[in-house]
């Protein structure tokens, strides 16, 4: 069985035939190719896998691609340039916010999330929002800070992906 | 691992939906998934078909009249109004409603504690209800607010309490073909105070104990109701309203420390089963979770008689 699925994922149209068991992690990294999403556990506990969906952090791992129809995705590769780094990106790269990378992405798609709901976020509050992503290089303060001071930058300038 | 192959279904009513589940004993309702999901990469879970209700708009939330005949031992009374939330609420959307905010304050700040942003950006309370695991914390509330939830099945629907929702372990009361369709929060009243504790190894884990509690006080500022429940003591929602209500909680002022022993001592009672452990750190949470309520009522009560001064 297959099912069509009609959405939009980094600002391009996708139509596809996907398998309904497909997650949605796995269909943009094996059906789009969209590798800067990583897959962890896949099963909902690292927060790797994390993407935007319709605006809203979600770990890809734990949707269905057959229910992301009708959605409009962000990946990571829509995330800034490397020429022009996001915001976030650009502060995890001044505190010293990554060490491997595998949990970057994620990491990223968090910050914007929230910085979208609080504007300038206290330690506490990336802290409580950064639990749900694992860092196994234990690099939490360069990615704390990272995010208070993105959130404070962006009172001159809202960061959007 | 990768989920098991199923079949898929993008469910466009509750009448399609409810009629794949009759017609198929293995067909399994998709909500948010947040719970699914992980046990179908662990493959604890094999569906032969999937009906996504994600698509539904079950998803609003209106504060309304109460018409429920089953309401009414909740402060407000018969009568009282009722926050109606689509079974299809995120929980995310728990956190940042306004409405919510104000008509069961205890269900905001629970839902901060449920998984991580991520998952509550996706993850429903109907969701929640119906998968009845007993370490959630949003079971736990619906008790404890003596919340109703509406089951939509081939019969049409019903109404029951949460209580008579969750039966044990992962097991609820609904049948094979029926889907929760909506939860009736009875609304709070003036002078409502309500905390949520609990204590996790890390932000987001899965509860070692949490317990709620809501209570309001009179116009005198004595407390005339409180409701309570505590998530990941027992295989259900352990309920504590009416030990609490025992314990001097009905009756009382204020939190003063002869009344949270008082507490701590009931609630260490109730909650004996789970171990010494779970039962001491129940009362310890129980406790704090009645002062902190206690405290937010005061706080209300000083708010309205700010707007309006006594004649």
């Amino acid at each position: 069985m297959s099912v069509p699925i009609d959405l939009v994922v980094n600002g391009g149209d996708v139509h596809a035939e996907v398998e309904p068991r497909v997650t949605l992690l796995d269909f943009v990294r094996d059906e789009l190719g969209l590798t800067g999403t990583h897959a962890g556990c896949e099963q909902g506990a690292c927060g790797a896998c994390s993407v935007l969906v319709d605006g809203a952090v979600v770990r890809s791992c734990l949707m269905l691609a057959a229910s992301a129809s009708g959605s409009e995705i962000v990946t990571i590769e829509a995330v800034g340039t490397p020429g022009r780094l996001h915001p976030v990106q650009e502060a995890l790269w001044r505190h010293h916010g990554l060490q491997c990378g595998f949990c970057t992405p994620g990491v990223v798609m968090t910050a914007i999330d929230l910085l979208a709901h609080v504007p300038a976020p206290t330690e506490e509050e990336v802290r409580e929002a950064l639990s749900g992503n694992l860092c196994r290089c234990t690099g939490y303060s360069g990615m704390v800070d990272a995010i208070v001071a993105a959130g404070r930058a962006a009172s001159t300038g809202p960061p959007t992906p | 691992m990768k989920p098991p192959a199923f079949e898929y279904v993008g469910a466009t009513s509750v009448a399609e939906a409810v009629a794949v589940l009759a017609s198929e004993e293995d067909a399994k309702v998709l909500a948010g998934g947040q719970s699914l999901l992980p046990l179908l990469a662990l493959r604890l879970a094999r569906p032969s078909r999937l009906v996504d209700i994600g698509r539904l708009r079950l998803d609003e939330i209106e504060l309304g009249p109460d018409d429920s005949p089953a309401a009414g031992a909740y402060a407000g009374g018969a009568g009282g109004p009722t926050l109606r939330l689509g079974a299809l609420t995120r929980q995310r959307r728990l956190e940042t409603d306004a409405a919510v905010g104000r008509a069961a304050p205890l269900l905001r700040e629970a839902a901060r504690y449920v998984g991580h942003p991520a998952t509550r950006n996706r993850g429903t309370l109907g969701g929640s209800l119906a998968h009845a695991d007993p370490a959630a914390e949003l079971p736990a509330v619906a008790v404890a607010l003596d919340a109703l939830v509406v089951a939509t099945g081939p019969d049409g629907s019903r109404q029951l309490t949460c209580a008579e929702l969750v039966e044990g372990y992962f097991t609820t009361t609904l049948e094979p073909a029926e889907i929760l369709t909506e939860i009736r929060v009875p609304a709070a009243g003036p002078r409502h105070g309500a905390a949520w504790s609990e204590w996790a190894p890390r932000a987001g884990d899965f509860a070692e104990v949490g317990v709620g509690v809501a209570l309001e006080l009179d116009a005198h500022g004595v407390c005339h109701w409180v409701g309570a429940a505590a998530c990941s003591v027992a295989s259900v929602p352990l309920v504590l309203g009416p030990a609490l209500a025992e314990a001097g909680v009905v009756g009382a002022e204020s939190a003063a420390p002869a009344l949270l022993r008082a507490v701590a001592q009931s609630v260490k009672e109730a909650a004996s089963a789970a171990g010494d452990d779970k039962a001491e750190l129940a009362a310890l949470l129980a406790a704090r979770s009645v002062a902190d309520a206690f405290e937010r009522a005061q706080r209300d009560r000083a708010r309205l008689d700010q707007a309006e001064p006594a004649a």
